[in-house]
């Protein structure tokens, strides 16, 4: 069976179609939790978060304007739930990986090696702004385009923003000898 | 070369944007610099390190727990629009029905019937397209027609529930409520009219739902032109 595109899903979701909403949120379900647990590394608040992603995106779907990209708008949703969650947090608990991850996960513990730690470390000591960044640029593969998109900003200054990122992200590794 | 310049060339290389002048200029540095070589390779180190996170499967209650908590409602928003197109559509019905009765009141009598013959053809709906649909819990016909107010659909639909019906083209969307026969004895007749499509070649999808899931498509075609 041909796989239907994103216009053509969010069409009929807009005409009331929930069956057509059900394949987006198949189709999305894996990168925006992906975004949410990096930005927040704990499964249940970026579970909470990709739920309300999918939620807010069904009641503002008449909102979407259908000159961007679906995923690039979902995404934007995702971050912005994100960054709202971590402004709900404590200041300690962001840096304070114990207290902010309420332990590993099935798939932590299969992944769980040092690497992975010393990364989910150095990330969560980057400031939100520029962590958004790398997850849609290293963990979702988004192009600068969609990025720009996604973030409602000029492409240079993703880019510029990026750039910062991965310099922090480079002497956090080191600090902690991960590189 | 500044520092900037050095830097842009490392995350130039970082996303695989490099050209073939600029590859040889960067390898020329990292052999000429090995401060700038030693920054390379801890960029890369970083990069490839984030990169190797991937990504990881998300729960697998995720699914049921957001579909769960959609309303049963569509979107309201498209509703509110759907309806006042609809008004605004009425409000041009009833402002050219105004301007006719102007007009006839303006220009006296209409011609006898002998010299409006030619012209009732028009108003006799033309088949455009018609599709079969069926095998599932609905079953039925979908016809398009055309006549001299535009495009329009028949549905003839035998069904044990209520089915809604969604008709989406490339620029609108119209949903019919309820159609269907409880009692299955007898098929349901509706006619749409389909205010704003055109004859351009494009392809109107028909959805048929029962308790909101999709149960059965059908497609019909409306040809350019004509």
């Amino acid at each position: 069976m041909k796989e239907e595109d994103d216009p053509t899903l969010v069409q009929r979701c807009r005409a009331g179609d929930r069956n057509a909403f059900e394949r987006l949120v198949i189709r999305y379900q894996k990168p925006v939790f992906n975004v949410a647990l990096r930005m927040l590394r704990n499964r249940q608040d970026a579970m909470d978060v990709a739920q309300t992603t999918f939620l807010k995106a069904f009641e503002h779907l008449g909102d979407y304007d259908g000159a961007f990209r679906f995923y690039s708008w979902l995404y934007r949703i995702a971050i912005n739930e994100s960054l709202n969650a971590l402004a709900m947090r404590k200041p300690r608990a962001e840096l304070d990986s114990g207290a902010a991850d309420e332990g590993p996960g099935p798939d932590r513990a299969a992944e769980g090696d040092q690497a992975l730690q010393a990364i989910e470390d150095a990330l969560m000591h980057i400031s939100p702004e520029l962590r958004t960044v790398l997850v849609l640029r290293h963990i979702t593969q988004l192009s600068y385009e969609d990025m720009a998109q996604a973030l409602g900003l000029p492409e240079k200054t993703v880019k510029s923003r990026l750039h910062t990122a991965r310099e922090q992200l480079r002497d956090h590794l080191l600090r902690s000898g991960a590189i | 070369m500044t520092d900037e310049q050095r830097m842009a060339l490392i995350h130039a290389e970082l996303d695989g944007e490099l050209d073939g002048p600029r590859r040889a200029e960067l390898a020329r540095l990292l052999l000429a610099d090995p401060p700038t070589r030693l920054l390379r390779d801890q960029m890369q180190g970083a990069c490839s390190r984030l990169d190797a996170v991937g990504q990881v499967e998300p729960p697998s209650q995720l699914q049921d727990s957001i579909l769960e908590r959609l309303p049963p409602a569509p979107p309201a928003r498209v509703y509110r629009a759907s309806f006042a197109r609809w008004r605004l559509a009425a409000l041009v019905a009833g402002l050219l029905t105004a301007t006719a009765i102007v007009y006839e009141t303006v220009q006296g009598p209409p011609p006898g019937s002998r010299e409006t013959a030619g012209t009732m053809a028009a108003d006799v709906p033309i088949s455009v397209d018609s599709a079969a649909f069926g095998g599932g819990p609905v079953t039925g016909r979908a016809t398009l027609y055309r006549d001299k107010t535009g495009l329009g659909i028949g549905l003839e639909v035998s069904a044990d529930e209520p089915v809604d019906v969604l008709i989406t083209t490339e620029s609108h969307s119209f949903r019919i409520n309820g159609l269907g026969t409880p009692s299955g004895a007898a098929s349901t007749h509706q006619t749409v009219a389909l205010p704003g499509v055109r004859m351009q070649g494009q392809d109107i999808e028909l959805s048929f739902l029962i308790g909101g899931r999709t149960v059965v498509h059908a497609t019909l075609h409306a040809p350019s032109g004509s």
